[in-house]
């Protein structure tokens, strides 16, 4: 925190006594007041933003959650779509983004299938590792009480994959926003990304510099959000390390 | 009743084949409580797993009451007590030991009471909706006990179940058990490495041999029923647990 303060002084300072242009290098008082001036146009393409954040991360979920279990459940599915998944982290998604709008057009489904991209690979991972980490004791126990594969899942395997869901989930948390942005700069009518744009291509730079914060902003809420997600879910999780 | 006929069981291929039982014959009687006795690595869990159903035999049989169930079967023919006390940190212990209840298809509800129910006899008394780190070793396993003594099978197996404490625990939970056999009795199958904790459940001591896993030595423990704590400190118990120590540390 005083770190970050010292930081804007200096960068305020510089400003002051450099004499540098607002078009190069806003200080960080003219950033918040005019960013402050335009907080009802940033809000409302926020609300886009964050409505294209919150279908994608939460289709991303569902589908992260589906696939997961059904790698768990089946190894030669696990063996045909690990290197898949693995294999698309590679292709560069600023690049596929635009390919989305070709095919489906400017309105909010490619965004959503953006987001999911950015989300998706560290949720499926993050609990496949869970649920593959439970070991044979714990098996074991539950299949002399006669337990149904399902029960095996409901009682041990999915509790057990939780702590390992909710780190793949924090990380996916933090790179929700920025496939919503990537999508929308690929093509669209609003949104964070086109207010970012937008200022840009008017040398605002001290809104381009507002664009950025609330963007940031907002990577950080919906972070904080899953850990206290987190928090509220697997409360055991942290008694037992503390304990 | 429980028949081992010449079980047989090997792990890997080639050259990484161990042999983890040969021939290996024991028997338990209704009502009787049977340990199995051995240094490490001699294959008493495989053949507890066995039995238990958790896996297959390679070669001989398993009886049960005459009869050959498959391992499928027989897993859930016996209350099976594994070493670590398998307690999970998601439930409270109430619900980690009604859990093996809702399994079998009692409802919720109805397990959870029949569970509370036994709490202050198993000395969980208060315990019931803390978690599990918050038990002593010694409460966890008495709740890891409760948790297959409420299944309700007559046949208990139990896997080093004291393994795991220091040795004061350990000897308070030894006589924990002998005075709660006397009182639910049925028929067990105990697997441990300890001499003493053997003589003192016992009816009768399987001593193993490890590679491959042979049964070396049987040792009738004709100690009088019902055992009290003090049943190992007698002259007589000395006797049988040094002969049992002997015979041990002759195979290590």
């Amino acid at each position: 925190m005083a770190l970050m303060l010292l930081a804007l002084i200096v960068w305020q300072s510089y400003v002051w006594l450099s004499d540098i242009r607002p078009q190069v290098l806003p200080g960080p008082i003219r950033i918040a007041r005019e960013s402050l001036e335009s907080a009802d146009a940033i809000w409302n393409h926020s609300l886009v933003t964050m409505s294209e954040v919150g279908a994608g991360f939460s289709i991303s979920i569902i589908c992260a959650l589906t696939l997961g279990l059904l790698i768990d459940m089946s190894t030669p599915l696990r063996r045909a779509v690990y290197p898949l998944i693995i294999a698309s982290q590679t292709v560069p998604i600023p690049v596929v983004a635009p390919l989305m709008i070709i095919w489906f057009g400017y309105d909010m489904l490619p965004k959503i299938i953006v987001v999911g991209l950015f989300t998706f690979v560290p949720i499926v991972l993050g609990f496949a590792a869970g649920l593959a980490s439970t070991e044979r004791p714990p098996i074991n126990l539950m299949r002399t009480f006669g337990s149904s594969r399902w029960q095996m899942y409901r009682y041990v395997k999915i509790p057990a994959a939780l702590p390992d869901l909710f780190t793949g989930l924090r990380i996916a948390a933090i790179y929700a926003v920025l496939g919503a942005i990537f999508g929308e700069l690929a093509g669209a009518f609003d949104g964070l990304g086109i207010f970012l744009e937008q200022s840009r291509l008017s040398f605002r730079t001290d809104l381009v510099f507002g664009a950025i914060f609330v963007i940031a902003l907002l990577s950080y809420l919906l972070f904080l959000l899953v850990v206290l997600i987190e928090r509220r879910a697997i409360p055991w999780h942290f008694q037992q390390r503390e304990s | 009743m429980l028949e081992v006929e010449s079980v047989s069981k090997a792990y890997g291929h080639g050259a990484e084949r161990v042999v983890a039982l040969a021939d290996v014959s024991l028997t338990v009687t209704e009502g009787e409580f049977v340990a199995l006795v051995g240094p490490s690595g001699c294959g008493k869990t495989t053949l507890l797993n066995l039995v238990a159903g958790l896996d297959g035999v390679d070669a001989g049989r398993i009886l049960v009451d005459g009869a050959t169930p498959s391992a499928s079967e027989r897993l859930t023919r016996f209350g099976y007590m594994p070493q670590q006390d398998m307690l999970f940190p998601w439930r409270t212990v109430l619900e980690n030991v009604s859990l093996g209840l809702e399994v079998l298809g009692v409802g919720k509800r109805e397990a959870r009471r029949r569970a509370a129910e036994l709490f202050p006899q198993f000395g969980l008394g208060g315990f019931e909706h803390r978690r599990p780190h918050e038990l002593s070793g010694g409460m966890k396993q008495r709740a890891s006990f409760l948790r297959t003594y409420l299944l309700g099978r007559p046949f208990l197996l139990l896997d080093e179940p004291f393994g795991a404490l220091d040795a004061i625990t350990r000897a308070q939970l030894q006589s924990w058990l002998a005075e709660t056999w006397n009182r639910i009795g049925g028929s067990a199958l105990l697997v441990t490495h300890d001499p003493h904790e053997a003589v003192a459940l016992s009816d009768r001591v399987y001593v193993m041999s490890p590679r491959p896993g042979r049964i070396t030595n049987v040792l009738e423990v004709d100690l009088p029923r019902p055992r009290t704590a003090r049943a190992a400190e007698t002259a007589a118990a000395h006797r049988l647990i040094d002969a049992l120590r002997r015979q041990t540390e002759a195979i290590e």
